[in-house]
């Protein structure tokens, strides 16, 4: 008896041991950050927790958050961190840090569900939860670690057929951040294949056949046939998805239960604030054009055509790569969605008009959860770390000390920080 | 005749001298940007030949800060402890314009003397001041080609407003040299200051700003698009390849 709960405790050792360093670094960070903003000038903390905080400040006095400038997140975060003024500024920081190190739970979680032992789920999620920048992200005091949470929280719930609540996630997912949204497609995909009603789909896939009987007879004109076949197929397969898609129950459930929240918290905060939330927690992010944060290919082109009549055109232009490149994926991966939702997320941050460091947690933190399946030589995918990290100069680095700001003063111009965008 | 002339000579150059000295400020402005980059502290460091009387008197600086800087509303609170200012920001700071959206900045700063209500360490007696505003400097439009690839503006000294006695309503300066201004920061009931002159140790301060350069559109046009294109081909190409 002993012996088998001691085989089953050291079983459970690399885990443990995984979120026991993920705690141990982040409150490292934490008291790190308490003397680095005790004595230096460049502060740790992120200023957009001065903003949380500040907003946190006018929502307790029954102000509306949007009275603070660059206050552009959802009402839900200021009210979340009310603490921060009833019990300290520090609640706020702590509490990123535990969703941060609950994030790596989670994806313990899915990779042992993928049939991953416990072993190697342990040394995967510690790709985030010794991650120093997924860390030290959290730690300065960065909220990005919440739409993380909601977004792997929906992942989970999918995983474990559960439609409901990952439809409940996933609305509380897109209310926080927007980019979530483009998973909306191979969600309905996965679902309807999965949960897909057979006598529908049965008897439409019979016509399929049926056509292809009649056609295949005929001599003539082949290559004519063949290439009006295909397409003709093309059509038929896309109408019969569509056609699962919309006789799928699970689908509809998943989507009116993220509807429902994201229009619930809509109208609420519509309610409170105004015409002012959808325009600072929505409309800015669709519309916004900024140059100061130079991670995205277009910062430069962006900033010299800043206030020309060219500029809006790009900016149009910008989406249509991604909007192909997000289509196509959803089609071809929507079987494995975490590997799905990992490409969304990258495509949508790297070809992206705006571009910051906190971004590349929302793919960071599924990619310990696609490396399983991936069948890259480890030295080809050594060298496509290195290429990433020799695109984050030195802002970048910088970034995990808060001792420098965003562009890189030093260079004579502009075309050094572009080039390594 | 000689000798009248020569005298008349001497007493005009001699009240001019007198006249001219008693004009000559008898306080000194010293400007210096500390750090590099977007991020720069400014301090306005007022020294006094004849020292003020803390508590009696008070020292206000007006700045008006040009469209390429403004004050950092998240450093505001972080000042460094060994100089007592506060400020009080006039204008609506837009944190994210570009130089050529923003509007200036009107910006009052209460400088504390020592022994003024909060103490200092040394026991100096009110013969100079310290106001620090951390400064953001502002995205400019880039250079036509070219031209140096630097953005330069204008720091303007600030205005110098002084108070003494307790009554904000009255003050011993003629009436064109009176402002109203906010009492303090405490107290934003208008009271009556004095315009003082002042000699600046040096000139006002001049900032460099580096900008991209209008020469370099095509190219960046180009290779955005060729970029762009060339990732989208291969994602595809990815894509097609598992398919």
């Amino acid at each position: 008896m002993g012996r088998a709960t001691a085989t089953r405790r050291a079983r459970y050792l690399p885990q443990v041991a995984a979120c026991a360093g993920a705690v141990s670094l982040r409150l490292a960070l934490l008291l790190y950050g308490l003397y680095q903003d005790k004595v230096s000038r460049v502060r740790f903390t992120d200023v957009d927790y001065d903003v949380f905080t500040d907003a946190a400040k006018l929502v307790v006095t029954g102000r509306s958050p949007y009275e603070q400038t660059t206050y552009r997140y959802t009402p839900l975060l200021a009210w979340l961190l009310t603490p921060n003024v009833f019990v300290s500024p520090f609640f706020g920081k702590v509490l990123f840090a535990v969703i941060d190190v609950l994030v790596g739970y989670l994806q313990l979680q899915v990779l042992r569900r993928a049939g991953n032992s416990k072993r190697t789920s342990a040394l995967l999620s510690s790709l985030w939860l010794l991650n120093p920048l997924a860390a030290v992200v959290a730690c300065r005091g960065n909220a990005e670690p919440l739409v993380v949470l909601f977004v792997m929280c929906s992942l989970s719930a999918l995983q474990r057929s559960r439609p409901l609540a990952g439809g409940l996630w996933f609305g509380l997912a897109v209310h926080a951040k927007m980019y979530p949204i483009t998973y909306a497609l191979p969600v309905a995909l996965y679902l309807s294949q999965r949960h897909k009603m057979q006598d529908g789909v049965d008897s439409l896939q019979d016509g399929v056949d049926s056509l292809r009987g009649d056609t295949g007879e005929m001599d003539s004109g082949r290559v004519c046939r063949k290439g009006r076949r295909g397409f003709i197929r093309l059509l038929q397969r896309g109408f019969a998805k569509v056609l699962q898609i919309v006789r799928s129950l699970h689908v509809w459930t998943f989507f009116l239960a993220a509807a429902s929240v994201f229009i619930g918290l809509a109208c609420l905060f519509y309610q409170m604030y105004g015409w002012e939330f959808l325009d600072q927690a929505y409309l800015y992010h669709i519309t916004r054009r900024d140059t100061r944060h130079n991670f995205s290919p277009y910062f430069y082109l962006l900033y010299l055509g800043a206030g020309s009549h060219w500029e809006r055109t790009v900016g149009l232009a910008a989406l249509v790569p991604q909007a192909i490149l997000l289509l196509i994926a959803s089609f071809a991966f929507y079987n494995d969605l975490p590997f799905c939702f990992f490409l969304h997320t990258y495509i949508f941050v790297s070809f992206n008009k705006v571009c910051t460091s906190q971004y590349f947690l929302w793919y960071m933190c599924l990619l310990p959860l696609v490396l399983p399946s991936l069948r890259l030589p480890w030295k080809k995918g050594l060298l496509l770390l290195m290429l990433w990290f020799s695109g984050q100069p030195f802002p970048g680095v910088c970034r995990l000390r808060g001792s420098c700001q965003h562009t890189s003063w030093n260079s004579k111009d502009m075309t050094p920080s572009w080039r390594s965008a | 005749m000689a000798w009248y002339s020569l005298f008349s000579c001497v007493s005009l150059v001699s009240v001019w001298w007198s006249l001219s000295a008693a004009h000559t400020p008898n306080i000194t402005l010293i400007r210096t940007s500390l750090g590099s980059g977007f991020h720069r502290d400014l301090v306005t460091t007022l020294r006094f030949a004849v020292p003020l009387n803390p508590p009696a008197c008070f020292v206000l600086l007006r700045e008006r800060l040009p469209q390429g800087a403004f004050p950092d509303p998240h450093k505001l609170s972080a000042q460094p402890q060994h100089i007592h200012s506060e400020i009080f920001v006039l204008s609506k700071v837009d944190v994210e314009a570009h130089t050529a959206a923003a509007s200036p900045i009107v910006l009052l700063a209460f400088a504390s003397l020592p022994n003024n209500g909060e103490g200092t360490e040394q026991a100096e007696k009110g013969d100079h001041v310290s106001v620090w505003v951390p400064l953001t400097l502002r995205y400019h439009d880039p250079a036509p080609p070219g031209l140096h690839q630097y953005a330069e503006f204008v720091l303007p000294n600030p205005e110098l407003l002084l108070r003494c006695g307790t009554d904000g309503k009255q003050q011993t300066c003629v009436r064109t040299a009176q402002v109203e201004a906010p009492c303090s920061m405490a107290n934003e009931s208008l009271c009556l200051w004095c315009r003082q002159a002042y000699h600046a140790e040096q000139r006002p301060l001049l900032f460099s700003v580096p900008v991209g350069s209008e020469s370099h559109l095509h190219m960046v046009a180009t290779m955005t698009f060729a970029t762009v294109t060339g990732c989208t081909l291969l994602l595809l190409w990815g894509i097609a390849q598992h398919l």
